[in-house]
């Protein structure tokens, strides 16, 4: 939290007593009294200790001293920004350590060991993630151990320049046009010499009038013809720019999505979708216009003013340092206002995108707004945003126009200056006039560069960091994975054993503990429970969404670790909650497991859903056109095409999460016939809270926060009077509550 | 159900007695009725016969109302009752709830804004707070400052701590304007 993370640990401390094995140094970042400033909690074999961080070589003052033996109940408390780590002794609450957000995680993990070493059990305390970058202290992004400021640039660079080798050719033709376009630039103005010198206002008339006549011909179709040229390499750049941009962003936004398709849910669990989002948009997009842009404008930036340097020199030294004289204030100048321009641009597209942000949330939410009259509400909203949008725009533009004027007149200063010595050194001395023009001509090519090579800087980190940020994910492994000689099953009997499976979403905060049970192929089992005893969790672990932090699961006997994932996949079918359907026709979303389905086979799966009926009173039937997420169907409707879905995918284990949750009664009716058929003869999986779907299992497994409380027939748990009774009762005071209501 | 509740006249006689049902309103308590005591490190309260041995409690409206709505809750985090006002409470008594509130409420107020330096797509912001002096990091800032009321700012750096900067008004001048640069 505050302060740099670098000071020693004291896991080999003196003065601590008797020397005896540590097992965990955890530092804390919050004084007992709430202040920011460092702890150290050290256990040991037998005691505990807390003590001063002081940042320094020598151990801190000790706080607390505890023995083992007598401490129990070790609890991390959840506070608002933070927590705190406390046990009990002899029925004395004592509050060991206390820690920000920052250190929260990891204090539960030693919290949790705690309660295992107390018990006299073997806990292991896995070293901490680090959070930050070991070599400059600023904190990782979620999920990554690549910290942007250390990881060398140069790296970087060269893997993004390895986008440009299946292209490097017309990469290669694009850099010499760049090139030659630019200097190419150089000529007109050096041929402005000869113009005025020998054409125009000769000096002491050397040359007779015709000659000179010929000579302003000759001049002016050169002049032409480097202009054309120019035009012609102009434009043939910008066309191959645009050719090689799009091939090269398409080439990244594909491996990245690609990608992105095959990362575990466990990715997407850390992050917001929007900034996943954000990354396949924007940042390709950012480095398309880098690595198309970036190295040509470097290139001919560097070139003109290299060569206009030299140029303006060779033509007169001494005026030449009148040119250069303002340069470093226009590059001190142009760095500052791009600073200064960039807040101001951030303040405005961050309002920009609230705006826009208000504007699709209460439009979605235009049925509430108008039930509750709360209209003129929004207007006066939006007016306000909009106006701020209003203001912040006019204020960029202000900051824009002020600034660059300001550049704009140390330029013109710098020409001014050229103009008097310039124009002294022509009445006076050996100057001619055309050199003063074509002079005049580079001074005004020559600032321009110069402005943009001090942006460069930070256009080029900026876009290196959007690069980090798409190779960020193309690096992140997927935690799912198929093992190197994964197990074929083609088919799979459905046959499911859980051992012994403890998992957790965080490895500290296990969410299944120790679940073993057995399925056999065919099998109905019921999973009940309250909400976050971990139904969806168990299911999970058995699509092999997540891997199991302990312990195996096993269908046909054989480890699903070692199960080809497609395999896998292709035998279980889900039907979900909440039913995701496509953008596309009916037909479509019903065969979207089996794509080559045929008309017959869907129509067969549509009747086993009891859901051929409501598509044929569609206009266009199989094909009726369904908006995004099935818009246009009543819940009922959705919820049959995910059966019917699951019929066509025929899996050997079939998992029902909730799949009547959505609907009234009568429907649910239809849905519960269907559900019937698809049952037969696969293992199936169901969860329900209302109890009565679930009359058909064969079995019930029941859980409570995490632990199966009890498995058995409806029969058998109903008698045994237990967590299951108890739910039934729950159940049945609902109903009846409802039914008087009614 | 709803004849009861349009008829004035329908008002039960005699009002249920409130222990055999928590009432939907909560429960008000009065501060001349409860009292407090730290004892074996926990906070515990006592009204009339009820005695709760682990109690903590927590702000309703934390952001503007921080010394009103104080909510006491038991263990188990069920809510034992409400205070409308901490101010009505007897000095040590209340003394005894801002404790626990401040233990509750880690979140450091800024008062003084140092600098603020960028470091690649992380600005990393050095500060005063009411709790010391503090650096610390965030990620696009735009998305983690939030408004919750005007002139009431909410920072969350990269590591999902909270700061408060409860109104910008009030900040000195130099870090109003460092403020400026990036809000």
């Amino acid at each position: 939290m505050s302060g740099n993370a670098g000071s020693t640990s004291p896991c080999t401390p003196e003065g601590l007593g008797p020397s005896e094995p540590l097992r965990v140094c955890a530092q804390s970042d919050l004084l007992p009294d709430g202040r920011f400033g460092r702890e150290w909690l050290i256990i040991g074999e037998t005691k505990l200790w807390v003590m001063a961080d002081d940042g320094g070589a020598e151990p801190g003052k000790l706080r607390i001293e505890l023995p083992l033996a007598e401490l129990s109940e070790p609890t991390a408390h959840a506070l608002v920004n933070g927590g705190a780590l406390e046990v009990s002794r002899n029925g004395q609450r004592i509050e060991l350590v206390r820690y920000t957000n920052a250190r929260a995680a990891r204090f539960g993990t030693v919290a949790g060991a705690l309660e295992k070493w107390l018990q006299g059990e073997e806990a292991e305390v896995p070293e901490e993630d680090e959070k930050r970058c070991p070599r400059c202290g600023l904190p990782l992004a979620e999920g990554t151990k690549v910290c942007p400021a250390c990881l060398p640039r140069t790296q970087t660079l060269r893997r993004l320049a390895r986008y440009l080798v299946p292209v490097w050719r017309p990469a290669v033709g694009l850099s010499v046009m760049a090139l030659a376009h630019t200097a190419l630039g150089l000529i007109p103005p050096y041929l402005q010499k000869p113009l005025m010198d020998g054409v125009l206002a000769p000096q002491e008339g050397v040359r007779p009038f015709d000659e000179r006549l010929r000579l302003l011909g000759l001049l002016v179709i050169a002049l032409l013809a480097a202009h054309l040229l120019m035009a012609a390499l102009s434009a043939a750049r910008n066309w191959l720019s645009a050719w090689l941009g799009n091939r090269i962003s398409h080439d990244i936004r594909v491996e990245l999505y690609r990608h992105l398709q095959f990362l575990s849910l466990g990715f997407y669990d850390k992050r917001q979708m929007g900034s996943v989002i954000s990354r396949v948009n924007q940042d390709t997009g950012r480095l398309q216009e880098f690595l198309v842009w970036g190295s040509q404008d470097l290139a001919t930036n560097l070139l003109l003013i290299v060569g206009i340097t030299i140029v303006l020199l060779v033509m007169n030294a001494k005026l030449a340092l009148f040119v250069f004289l303002p340069a470093p204030i226009v590059v001190l100048l142009s760095s500052t206002v791009w600073r200064r321009i960039r807040s101001h641009m951030h303040r405005f597209f961050h309002r920009w995108s609230r705006l826009n942000a208000v504007l699709n949330e209460t439009l979605s939410g235009l049925r509430v707004t108008k039930a509750f009259g709360q209209e003129p509400r929004h207007i006066d909203d939006f007016s306000a945003r909009s106006m701020d949008l209003a203001i912040s725009g006019t204020g960029v533009e202000r900051v824009w126009s002020i600034l660059f004027s300001g550049i704009s007149l140390v330029m013109m200063a710098g020409t001014l200056l050229v103009w008097y010595v310039g124009g002294r050194e022509v009445l006076f001395g050996p100057m001619t006039l055309g050199t003063l023009v074509a002079f005049l001509t580079y001074v005004g090519m020559f600032y321009e560069p110069l402005r943009f090579m001090s942006m460069l800087l930070n256009w080029a980190s900026r876009s290196l960091a959007a690069a980090e940020r798409v190779f960020e994910v193309l690096d992140t492994v997927p935690d799912v994975k198929d093992v190197p000689e994964p197990v074929a099953m083609p088919r799979m009997e459905g046959r499911v054993e859980f051992r012994n499976v403890t998992f957790g979403y965080e490895p500290h905060r296990p969410v299944l503990k120790n679940i073993s049970f057995e399925a056999q192929p065919g099998e109905m089992i019921g999973l009940v429970g309250q909400s976050g005893a971990g139904k969806t969790t168990t299911i999970n672990l058995l699509c092999r969404f997540y891997d199991a932090t302990e312990g195996e699961i096993l269908i046909d006997g054989v480890p699903i670790r070692q199960i080809r994932l497609e395999d896998l996949r292709r035998q279980i079918g889900i039907v979900p909650q909440d039913t995701f359907l496509f953008s596309g026709t009916i037909a479509e979303n019903i065969a979207y497991a089996k794509p080559g389905a045929t008309n017959e086979e869907i129509i067969h799966a549509a009747r086993i859903a009891n859901a051929h009926e409501f598509i044929i009173k569609k206009p266009d039937g199989y094909e009726t056109l369904l908006g995004e997420r099935g818009q246009g169907l009543s819940a009922g409707e959705q919820q049959r095409l995910a059966i019917a879905r699951a019929v066509l995918h025929d899996p050997a284990i079939l998992i029902l999460d909730e799949a009547t949750s959505q609907v009234d009664v009568e429907t649910e009716k239809g849905i519960q016939e269907a559900i019937e058929r698809l049952v037969q003869s696969r293992t199936t999986f169901a969860i329900a809270h209302r109890l009565a779907t679930l009359k058909n299992a064969h079995r019930l497994l029941v859980l409570k926060e995490g632990e199966i409380a009890e498995m058995g027939t409806h029969d058998e748990l109903l008698a045994a009077e237990g967590e299951f009774h108890r739910l039934v009762q729950t159940y049945q005071d609902i109903s009846a509550v409802s039914v008087v209501q009614r | 159900m709803i004849d009861d509740s349009l008829g004035p006249s329908a008002e039960p006689a005699e009002a249920a007695p409130e222990e055999s049902r928590p009432a939907p309103e909560g429960r008000t308590l009065d501060p001349a009725e409860v009292l407090f005591r730290r004892e074996t490190g926990r906070l515990q309260m006592r009204e009339g016969d009820g005695e709760w041995r682990d109690v903590s409690a927590l702000r309703l409206f934390p952001l503007s109302e921080p010394e009103r709505w104080i909510s006491v809750v038991d263990e188990k985090q069920v809510e034992i009752g409400v205070f409308s006002d901490l101010r009505a409470l007897e000095p040590e008594q209340r003394d005894l709830i801002e404790e626990e509130l401040r233990r509750r409420y880690l979140a450091p107020a800024i008062l003084e804004i140092i600098s603020i330096r960028h470091r690649y797509d992380v600005t990393e912001w050095t500060v005063e707070t009411d709790r010391g002096p503090a650096v610390f990091m965030m990620r696009s800032v735009q998305e983690k400052v939030k408004e919750p009321r005007p002139r009431h700012l909410i920072l969350e750096d990269a590591e999902g701590n909270r700061y408060d900067i409860p109104d910008i008004e009030a900040l000195d001048p130099v870090s109003r304007r460092w403020l400026d640069q990036e809000v």
